[in-house]
């Protein structure tokens, strides 16, 4: 195999960006969840996110705004006041793949998060909640002008 | 592209505000370059990790659906004054940046 110089420091650099991350990623990550990023429908991305469980209505507070001008950057705050919060799942309901992200919250932080999401079209915003004691689901809608997926 | 994070982190009352913003395409991989009309591959940042001083406060997992440069805010219990928090990202490339900052006590 003959591979030109520079490429060769270049494969080291990533390489060991790589070595570091793995290392760093037994602390923290299980694994990336592709298969649920990759669903392209709805139902079959909550089955993954929730793993078939059923969820209950809960005390989660979706902060979105009502008509979002601009689908290719939605703020949305999502925040509960349950107790023994694991993880917050965000899912957009209408979008081509409709798993955006999930949140792994501990005893150090509040139960809230801030981001940015792209939408479609005009959808509802989902949240699930994993808590010690099962699994908790709020929604709302927004209404999108001009998608941005 | 700039690999900085762009990270702030204030304390009132006995919490931190941690707020960051990546410079990231986030691209879907369903995108079409307009000149060429081909698909543009999917580049996103998939895992965030934030760190107060060297312990682990928050971790993500993220999709394509997060809107190019992410913004991220969250509060975290307690914190002094001067403390550390960083935060670093992976992409699905393997590509990571990251950024750092003391927290400024309000």
């Amino acid at each position: 195999m003959n591979i030109p110089r520079r490429n060769i420091l270049k494969y080291s650099y990533i390489s060991a960006v790589f070595a570091s991350l793995a290392g760093f990623s037994k602390l923290v990550f299980a694994e990336w969840p592709t298969i649920a990023f990759d669903q392209t429908e709805y139902d079959k991305a909550l089955a993954d996110v929730t793993g078939g469980e059923t969820m209950q209505e809960g005390n989660i507070t979706i902060d979105a705004p009502e008509i979002a001008s601009n689908g290719a950057t939605v703020p949305i705050t999502i925040s509960t006041d349950l107790d023994d919060v694991k993880s917050i799942d965000v899912l957009v309901v209408n979008n081509p793949r409709p798993y955006i992200a999930t949140f792994f919250i501990n005893d150090l932080i509040e139960s809230s998060v801030s981001l940015r999401v792209k939408m479609r079209e005009t959808s509802n915003v989902v949240a699930v909640v994993k808590t010690g004691s099962g699994l908790y689901t709020a929604k709302t809608p927004v209404k999108v002008t001009a998608g941005g997926c | 592209m700039s690999k900085k994070v762009k990270i702030r982190a204030s304390l009132k009352d006995d919490v931190t505000t941690v707020k960051a913003l990546m410079t990231h395409p986030m691209e879907t991989g369903a995108r079409k370059d307009k000149e060429t009309g081909e698909l543009v591959p999917a580049y996103f940042i998939q895992e965030v990790v934030v760190t107060h001083n060297d312990t682990v406060v928050m971790d993500a997992y993220w999709g394509t659906g997060v809107s190019k440069n992410p913004y991220l805010s969250f509060k975290m219990k307690g914190g002094a004054d001067g403390d550390t928090i960083s935060l670093t990202w992976k992409d699905n490339l393997g590509e990571s940046g990251s950024g750092e900052t003391k927290i400024k006590a309000k």
